[in-house]
């Protein structure tokens, strides 16, 4: 889901970071000196995961968390997203400096309104209808996620479309593979540490 | 901070630049870079292939092929381009080098302990994380896919207990140093 440098276009990029610039201050806004160091492991724990490459059938995948990430960190999100993705580029080369603030964007936006929409669903709800809320919002994380990444290819230039077509369409099994992960995650933290779910 | 300001500004020249010419001018930088062994061709291999299924998506989609071509290339040489100037600055800096900067720029004392703390809590965690999917891969070797990710949901959701364990220790830490302001005085002269 990473857009990497050299794609968007100057005026994407110039507002891309006015809108991580302002996402990182609301985030900084809500999270409590206390929180942050929660926050910060929290993050950690995130970024070591979508490192893990987890077997699927034959191939292997890397997961975006997108939606557990929005789930526990709740308003907090921004600024953890854009010091794991400023970590990714500095250690791995994922992404860049210069699209950071697109990628901030696109990536806390779409877990930011996964907790505002799903959040409170999940909290009250259990058994059955919890997995199917936990799903749906791993899979709309994913997709809003790639989603965004489009309308900004999108914008740049319009004949990047079919390019972002099939940007969406690859990202459908993906989509529901979140969502399962993000089901057993909502379950065991329900039965284990429902605190976690409180943001 | 020069650095980093100035692989910014080099970044956004060729992010901006559309002509081959005016590309071939800006890959100069990165050649001597190549040239003089600062980055392995080998830590291209990577981005290529990514570059090489960007150029094929580009081609097969845009409307006329040999457009999408010429567009998924340009591309390509902006990425190889930018990355290598990028990895010999980061290289150079490393992340204590990359704290100094965030320092410098006078972001929020907020963010500055986030990125702080969530390299710390890396470091921590990493190993916790590395034993629990090792001894659950020793355990059950042998799981189907759906499993295999119930199994993954629950290493994620102990390491994000343990992470809770460490952070009560981290908020005692940042207490006894005074604060986040002394936190970061006390980080920042490590």
């Amino acid at each position: 889901m990473h857009i990497s440098e050299g794609i968007l276009s100057g005026s994407m990029l110039a507002v891309t970071w006015a809108g991580t610039v302002a996402g990182v201050s609301y985030g900084l806004r809500h999270t409590s000196s206390e929180r942050i160091i929660k926050t910060a492991l929290a993050s950690s724990a995130f970024f070591l995961a979508s490192l893990v490459n987890v077997r699927i059938g034959p191939s292997s995948t890397h997961l975006t968390l997108l939606a557990p990430m929005g789930l526990i960190l709740g308003r907090s999100v921004f600024p953890a997203v854009f010091v794991a993705l400023l970590l990714q580029a500095v250690l791995f080369g994922f992404g860049g400096l210069l699209v950071l603030g697109a990628n901030t964007l696109t990536m806390a936006l779409s877990s930011l309104l996964t907790y505002f929409i799903f959040a409170g669903m999940i909290r009250k709800s259990s058994g059955k209808s919890a997995v199917i809320f936990s799903f749906l919002a791993g899979a709309f994380a994913v997709m809003t996620g790639a989603l965004l990444t489009g309308t900004l290819l999108g914008l740049t230039d319009r004949n990047f479309l079919g390019a972002v077509k099939l940007l969406l369409m690859i990202h459908v099994p993906l989509s529901c593979l979140e969502g399962v992960v993000t089901s057993f995650l909502v379950l065991w933290l329900k039965r284990v540490a429902p605190e976690f779910l409180d943001v | 901070m020069c650095k980093v300001i100035a692989t910014l500004i080099y970044a956004l020249t060729v992010s901006l630049t559309h002509s081959v010419s005016l590309l071939a001018v800006e890959s100069i930088l990165p050649m001597m870079f190549l040239l003089t062994g600062k980055i392995s061709p080998k830590s291209l291999i990577k981005i290529n292939i990514m570059n090489a299924v960007m150029i094929l998506t580009l081609s097969l989609t845009w409307p006329v092929f040999s457009d999408g071509l010429k567009t998924g290339a340009i591309i390509a040489a902006r990425v190889n381009m930018i990355y290598t100037v990028f990895f010999v600055t980061m290289k150079a800096l490393g992340v204590s080098g990359l704290y100094g900067v965030l320092l410098s720029m006078r972001l929020p004392v907020k963010l500055c302990v986030l990125f702080v703390l969530t390299v710390r809590g890396i470091e921590i965690l990493r190993e916790r994380f590395d034993t629990a999917l090792i001894s659950a891969r020793l355990r059950a070797p042998d799981v189907t896919s759906v499993t295999r990710l119930k199994i993954f949901a629950s290493v994620l959701g102990t390491v994000l207990l343990q992470s809770v364990i460490h952070s009560e220790n981290m908020t005692r830490a940042v207490k006894l140093r005074g604060g986040f302001r002394g936190f970061m005085n006390h980080a920042g002269s490590r």
